[in-house]
């Protein structure tokens, strides 16, 4: 205490030593809540926007400043991982080995269900992890909270059921039957019937756009708004039935897995798809995102899983690599078909529904240890999420948000004029010119004509003409500039004329 | 005379003054007073000068001269003509000494001498007489000792003090002295003033630099609140007064009579108590008070009995006008018996009528029957009428259109119950049919004799039609082989019905109703059952050698009919499979069931579909030319436009012109900067989103002028969701904050300091050091 009071008498001149040490991790997390750079300030010319700006990014750097100290002092968890000794493989370690070390909590989240009857089932985990849809394909619809492992709700519709999704909370989820796709409440009712889709194989639902997307035994995908119930969008992939289908949780874009190998983006305002990547020579079995919406991982029916860079739409180097590797595996009944698997948010858990009920395992560092009530909260109070509907649809985003880097929104409009060639660029052109005049053969001529002289004049010639051609553009460019100024003046009043700007 | 003389010579300048001078005649001693008003009286010349033009006669201008109208030809003045402006300053000069030799003097030597020699007189006498005018000097005094010269006037050599004091430097003593007063009067010099431009000059000068430095003190104060990221107005603490309601309220002071009024009523003692205790008292004061208040004076005089009266009169009103409107209503409801009888008629008529009633079903069905017999028996409709007769004898002319319609129109009825009474018959005769086959299932036998009556009969006639197309040789061969296929069926079916007709067993006749000597096409229902009852009954039917022969026996029309029926089946069954499939996977895989496929088929499923990436590729193109479509070719057939065939062949060579090279080239750059130029297995779309084009912006907004400066400065979130609570205050803080209703108070001058930092993170802060320099200051003022 005393150290501390004396830090306070001597104020700021005089910094303790704690924060004279230059914190290396303290300072890489302040660069990330920087989101980059500031502009070069000193290219600018007016001084009043020189000065704001330069005090916003003051600011701005307070900020990152403080954001870095909350996220060091303040987070109380980290995330886990396996730790092994020495030359033991970390996949060779299964969960009853994990049970033995975990804390009494979280060996809670070690269980199998078991429901034989009603065929594999589907999973969905609302944002905050803490309720649990499971639907089974033979009409078993149960909503659970994960917390108490309280079955809330059961119901059976006495139908196919092809996939199940929560929509913004527990309150609602949707569900694929055989026919139709309908919503229903958290105690089970059905409040609507989604007949417009026709019968749909996957259903996603994109929470910060409200719109819940699903994709069709014909390969058609559907947005629907779910906040006022109109159909925003829908696209006729022409790729064929599928039933692979992911939302990218970082900027809303919808991907699909086709049969030819391909993956395609779809954006609910337009029909054509943002991106198609071929990515497996056989059908795509399945897909997933990074949180960060940077990376995605594709598996293929010829068992291969790769790993894409979206930002360079290029392979990060697959499971042979250091990267990445396997880390855990975990070994099914034999004869129990995985219909799907997914982790739960906040939680080293993943879920695995399948043929015979679902199970529960844990995976060391695979969930967020921190959660941000901003976010999503698993204490939530029933006030709280109502407050948090309410700012949930205030904050709702439109529809044509959703592009491949939402970052940009609120930018400049991306010129479609092409970059000009950079003078490298030119100059290798011209060399190629060049060399391509040189090697052109000559019509052998009449005998008066097919002098050596004359080759060689008529040869030198064209080289000229090849070389012309280069600075000519740079030339007519200029020319160009010039005249489009003049013209402007040319337009200009009589009486305003001598203010136009001469170049 | 003389000026006469100079009159001529100065033709100009008299002439300017002679138009001035047009005007009334004044009297002599007017204009003199005029003239002397206007020159100096000094000047006796020009005094003179105005005498003599009072009198002289004034020549005007000649009109070669004047130039008015160009009646004259343009006369060319050869006599020397001074400018207008010249202005005669060296007339005087001529009257110098030094210009005694001049002509003008000789002139009037020589005249003297004339006037000598003419009168005889001295030329004295003469010259007195010109000496009388006085001669015009140049310089105000005359030349002397003590006057300045012309020199000295011009400012040649004048005389300075100098040049007064030189001869005194002799003396020692007085040096010093002298030295002093040079020195006054150096100081006493007073230099000639400046010109006005530079003197204003230099005043402005001076008062610039005072007003730069009044106005310099204040340059760090609107920096100041120029760069601060938020200025801050009025933060003393105003008292804005009462702003509640129930403030405002409370101060109302009733003005007008009827807010007296109101008040009155309001703040009466006994009308609240009442309101508060009694409500029979409030009833009673309403009263009194409505009376007296608010039921004006008119209304006041009507009475109970009058009131009743209007009440009355408007109620029987509104009944009579109640029942005018339904009356009126009920009037149109009413329709006429013609309208009733049409309607019923076409009720009776349409189908649904006699839908509805079975009765009227039959009625109809009576009615129409009475119709057609009586069709058949008269011919009604056959245009056998006299009518119709005389109209067909006279030509069913175009020109009344209306009577070959109605012929026609009867004749098709005609046609129609003749057509229904057939199609009745027809379908009478196969109902009879029918019924006779179902009661002849209990007789098979008198069902056998029929068959093998007709099947006799078939073979007897064999009929051939020797026209046409069947008189042809090869149609004919045909013809008799399948007349002889069929004779030779029919008599197996009659040995078999024979046969049966022995065994005596159990028939289904129906069968051989298909078996005959014609060509059937198509597949018949019968034999379709009988496959359908083999599938059923197969293991148990007894009788399946029948079945097995009454196929054979109508193999060629059956056998089709059969394989489709075959072939659905199995593809339902298969169909079932499929469909089962997925479903009864999850039944196996519950049962443990599941079957692992085997490497070969994963290999194949794999590559399914082995040209994927070609495909791809196609795809690419596709979207590549969509996007960045080719350039279009010409339109133009080869040969068009161009010179005649330059190849060696004599063909038109088709060349491409510079334009279509630049488009092309044009196209390869746009393929070139493409994002997807370099990934052979990804396209990426191009196509501009209208829709989320109002996200981004054309142009930087206006203090940015660089694309990048305004991109980096948008790249942090501000909101409360992203930053942390201590600094999300300071990046939304509004670039003005000020009291509502508050004036803003013009800037006052404050000292500030230009090197200290703006201290934007506490605006409270530093708002309050603010705050107490002012007081300070005026508290030193105060001292």
């Amino acid at each position: 205490m005393e150290v501390a009071l004396e830090d306070n008498s001597l104020m700021d001149k005089v910094l303790p030593p704690d924060e004279q040490e230059i914190d290396v991790e303290l300072e890489a997390k302040e660069k990330k809540y920087l989101r980059g750079e500031g502009a070069n300030l000193e290219t600018l010319k007016d001084k009043k926007l020189k000065t704001q700006l330069a005090s916003r990014e003051k600011l701005y750097g307070k900020s990152a400043k403080a954001a870095a100290k909350i996220e060091k002092w303040l987070l109380p968890a980290s995330a886990g991982y396996l730790e092994t000794d020495g030359l033991e493989k970390t996949w060779r370690v299964k969960q009853t080995d994990i049970a033995k070390e975990v804390d009494i909590l979280s060996s809670r989240n070690q269980y199998d269900i078991v429901l034989p009857d009603f065929g594999p089932y589907k999973l969905d985990f609302t944002a905050s992890g803490r309720h649990m849809l499971a639907g089974g394909r033979k009409g078993h619809l149960a909503l659970v909270d994960m917390m108490s492992m309280n079955l809330i709700k059961e119901i059976q519709v006495r139908e196919t059921v092809r996939d199940v999704a929560f929509l913004h909370n527990d309150q609602f989820f949707a569900a694929a039957q055989k026919k139709y796709s309908y919503i229903y409440a958290r105690d089970g009712t059905e409040l609507h019937c989604l007949k417009e889709r026709g019968p749909v194989a996957r259903l996603r639902f994109l929470k910060n756009h409200f719109l819940l997307a699903s994709v069709n035994k014909i390969g058609q995908l559907h947005y629907q708004d779910v906040t006022y119930g109109d159909m925003v969008a829908s696209i006729r992939t022409g790729k064929g039935r599928t039933d692979v289908m992911e939302v990218n949780p970082y900027n809303g874009v919808v991907a699909l897995g086709h049969s030819g190998g391909t993956v395609t983006m779809w954006k609910p305002t337009s029909q054509a798809p943002l991106v198609q990547m071929q990515c497996h020579p056989g059908p795509v079995s399945s897909l997933a995102f990074h949180p960060n919406g940077h990376l995605m991982a594709t598996s293929g029916k010829e068992r291969k899983l790769k790993i894409w860079d979206l930002r360079k739409f290029e392979e990060v180097l697959g499971d042979s690599s250091g990267d990445y590797s396997r880390y855990m595996s975990h070994s099914m009944v034999k004869g129990y078909q995985i219909e799907k698997v997914m982790f739960r948010p906040y939680e080293d858990v993943l879920g695995i529904g399948h043929s015979m009920g679902w199970s529960s395992v844990l995976i060391p560092g695979s969930g967020e240890p921190n959660f941000d009530s901003w976010v999503a909260n698993p204490f939530e109070t029933t006030k709280q999420r109502r407050e948090k509907e309410v700012h949930l649809l205030l904050d709702k985003l439109p529809p044509e948000t959703i592009m491949l880097d939402p970052s940009k929104i609120g930018a400049m409009r991306p010129s479609r004029r092409k970059e000009r060639l950079t003078r490298g660029e030119i100059e290798a052109e011209k060399e190629v010119a060049v060399e391509a005049a040189k090697g052109v053969e000559l019509k052998k001529k009449t005998k008066g004509r097919n002098k050596p002289s004359k080759r060689t004049k008529k040869k030198k010639e064209l080289v000229e003409n090849a070389k012309r051609t280069f600075p000519e553009q740079e030339n007519s460019a200029a020319g160009k500039k010039r005249r489009i100024g003049e013209d402007a003046a040319a337009e200009l009043p009589a009486c305003l004329k001598r203010f136009a700007r001469k170049n | 005379m003389g000026s006469l003389k100079r009159k001529s010579s100065w033709s100009s300048k008299t002439l300017a003054k002679s138009k001035k001078r047009k005007g009334p005649h004044l009297p002599n001693s007017i204009l003199k007073i005029i003239a002397t008003q206007k020159r100096p009286l000094n000047s006796d010349d020009n005094e003179i000068d105005s005498d003599v033009d009072l009198y002289e006669y004034e020549e005007g201008i000649p009109e070669e001269e004047s130039r008015k109208n160009n009646r004259y030809g343009r006369l060319d003045n050869y006599e020397f003509k001074l400018p207008d402006d010249f202005e005669d300053e060296d007339v005087e000069s001529e009257d110098d000494e030094d210009g005694l030799n001049s002509e003008y003097d000789g002139d009037d030597d020589r005249h003297t001498r004339m006037l000598q020699v003419l009168t005889g007189m001295p030329s004295a006498a003469f010259n007195s007489e010109n000496k009388s005018k006085p001669l015009l000097f140049t310089e105000p005094y005359p030349e002397g000792e003590f006057n300045p010269t012309r020199d000295v006037l011009s400012g040649k050599n004048i005389l300075t003090e100098e040049d007064f004091l030189a001869p005194l430097e002799e003396y020692h003593k007085t040096s010093k002295q002298i030295s002093r007063m040079r020195k006054d009067t150096y100081k006493s010099l007073v230099h000639p003033p400046l010109p006005k431009p530079d003197r204003e000059r230099l005043e402005r000068k001076a008062a610039r630099g005072l007003v730069d430095e009044e106005f310099s003190k204040w340059v760090h104060l609107v920096k100041r609140n120029r760069e601060a990221p938020t200025v801050y107005f009025n933060q003393e603490v105003v008292n804005l007064g009462k702003s509640t309601v129930g403030a405002i309220a409370s101060e109302f002071q009733p003005r007008t009579e009827f807010e007296m009024r109101m008040a009155s009523v309001l703040n009466d003692n006994e009308v609240s108590e009442a309101h508060r205790e009694d409500g029979a008292r409030l009833l009673e004061l309403n009263q009194a008070s409505s009376v007296i208040y608010f039921i004006p004076c008119r209304l006041h005089d009507v009475s109970m009995e009058d009131h009743i009266k209007d009440y009355n009169h408007i109620a029987k009103m509104r009944s009579l006008l109640f029942n005018h409107e339904r009356k009126s209503k009920q009037i149109k409801k009413i329709k006429s018996k013609l309208y009733h009888r049409l309607k019923n008629k076409d009720l009776r008529n349409s189908v649904l009528g006699a839908l509805m009633d079975p009765e009227m079903a039959k009625e109809e069905a009576m009615k129409q029957e009475a119709r057609r017999v009586e069709e058949r028996m008269t011919f009604k409709h056959k245009n056998r009428g006299k009518w119709a007769k005389r109209m067909v004898r006279r030509g069913l002319n175009v020109k009344y259109n209306g009577t070959g319609e109605a012929i026609t129109e009867q004749l098709q009825i005609n046609a129609e119950l003749s057509r229904k009474i057939n199609s009745l018959r027809d379908g009478s005769s196969s109902d009879e049919e029918e019924l006779s086959d179902g009661s002849d299932q209990d007789t098979p036998y008198k069902l056998l004799a029929k068959a093998k009556e007709k099947t006799l009969r078939a073979l007897e006639d064999d009929e051939v039609c020797n026209s046409g197309l069947m008189s042809l040789p090869f149609m004919v061969r045909a013809m008799k082989k399948k007349n002889e296929e069929a004779n030779e069926e029919a008599k197996r079916a009659v040995e078999e019905y024979e046969e049966w007709e022995n065994s005596g067993g159990a028939v289904k006749p129906k069968k051989t109703i298909s078996v005959s000597g014609r060509r059937v096409f198509g597949a018949i229902e019968a034999p379709k059952e009988s496959k359908k009852d083999s599938d059923n009954f197969y293991d148990n039917n007894s009788d399946s050698d029948i079945d097995d022969n009454d196929l054979e026996g109508v193999r060629d029309t059956a056998s089709p009919a059969r394989r489709n029926t075959g072939t659905t089946t199995e593809t339902e069954v298969t169909r079932d499979e499929g469909g089962e499939d997925s479903e009864s996977e999850a039944e196996q895989m519950v049962d443990g069931i599941f079957e692992v496929p085997s490497q070969a088929e994963l290999i194949n499923r794999a590559f399914a579909g082995d040209d994927v990436v070609g495909e791809f590729e196609k795809e690419k193109q596709e979207v590549l030319n969509q996007e960045v479509p080719e350039p279009e070719k010409p339109v133009l057939l080869p040969g068009w436009g161009q010179p005649w065939p330059t190849n060696k062949r004599g063909y038109h060579q088709i060349k491409t012109t510079r334009k279509e090279e630049d488009a092309q080239r044009k196209r390869e750059e746009a393929l070139k900067t493409r994002k997807d130029f370099r990934l052979k297995h990804v396209i990426i779309s191009e196509k501009v989103d209208k829709k989320a084009e109002k996200l981004h912006t054309t142009t930087p907004p206006f203090p940015f002028t660089s694309k990048e400066v305004f991109e980096h400065s948008m790249r942090m979130p501000i909101g409360p969701e992203f930053n942390p609570s201590t600094v999300v205050g300071d990046l939304n803080r509004p670039e003005v904050v000020k009291k509502t209703g508050v004036i803003i108070k013009p800037v006052k001058f404050e000292e500030v300091n230009p090197n200290e930092e703006v201290d934007d993170e506490h605006p409270r802060n530093h708002q309050k050091p603010r705050l107490n320099k002012k007081t300070s200051r005026r508290q030193s003022k105060v001292k």
